[in-house]
């Protein structure tokens, strides 16, 4: 009987396997202003599930000037984002590796592009939901210079530069 | 724990972005409804009820057979 339930659990684990549950594009190598490193700014996007699921992880791509990343804001949202339609909030530390994609800003240069890795462990319902994402960082530089001064400076208090 | 950076105003036909740099320090959020922009991935597991496949097909019709020789074999050692 034990060696049934061991095979019954094997069947069923191999059911329950991670998946790709939604893929929201690759990065687009162009400067779209997207600042998910700024004070004052969270990214989102909604996206739809079909069935009842558990998110595990969360990957995106994004273009970095020079900077030391200390963690990241992961937020799901019912509906618009407001505190009102807020379902779960992540402060998470996620991996960060160089996808070898560049782009060359007006302001800050060549910037290049990271990947994000960071779990998270959420059940949600099918239906239609909004994923932000904020990144802190602890300094930031412009290849101008503009903010090489504000090093060690967490520029969650820095004025947007842009 | 909330991090709801400003409060939507209107969501205007499908994209809409108010970090227009005119504006000093305005609320800080931006909506992305542009699926080329804001390249992320979920991972996950859906909760439901998997629909079986081959592989599961053969393992619990093996599971049926281990069970069925397992009663039988205790029914000959009893009537032994």
């Amino acid at each position: 009987m034990r060696a049934c339930l061991a095979l019954l659990l094997i069947v069923l684990s191999a059911e329950s396997r991670a998946a790709l549950l939604v893929n929201n594009g690759a990065a687009v190598e162009a400067d779209l202003g997207l600042r998910y490193n700024y004070a004052q700014y969270t990214i989102y996007d909604q996206f739809v599930l079909a069935e009842r699921s558990v998110l595990t992880s969360v990957e995106w791509s994004q273009f970095d000037e020079v900077l030391q990343y200390t963690g990241s804001t992961i937020s799901f949202f019912s509906g618009l984002p407001t505190s009102d339609t807020l379902i779960g909030s992540f402060e998470v530390v996620a991996s960060r590796l160089a996808n070898g994609l560049d782009v060359v800003t007006d302001k800050a240069g060549n910037v290049a592009g990271f990947d994000y890795l960071a779990d998270v462990r959420l059940v949600l319902a099918a239906g239609e939901y909004l994923i932000g994402v904020h990144n802190h960082v602890t300094w930031r530089t412009d290849l101008d210079g503009e903010l090489s001064r504000d090093a060690a400076v967490d520029t969650r208090v820095l004025p947007d530069h842009r | 724990m909330a991090n709801s950076r400003g409060t939507p105003q209107s969501i205007p036909g499908s994209y809409q972005t108010i970090d227009d740099s005119s504006v000093p320090n305005p609320p800080g959020f931006r909506l992305e409804f542009d699926n080329s922009e804001f390249a992320f991935r979920l991972q996950g597991t859906v909760v439901s009820v998997a629909e079986p496949n081959s592989a599961s097909l053969l393992l619990v019709g093996a599971l049926g057979l281990l069970v069925l020789w397992r009663s039988r074999a205790e029914r000959v050692r009893r009537a032994a």
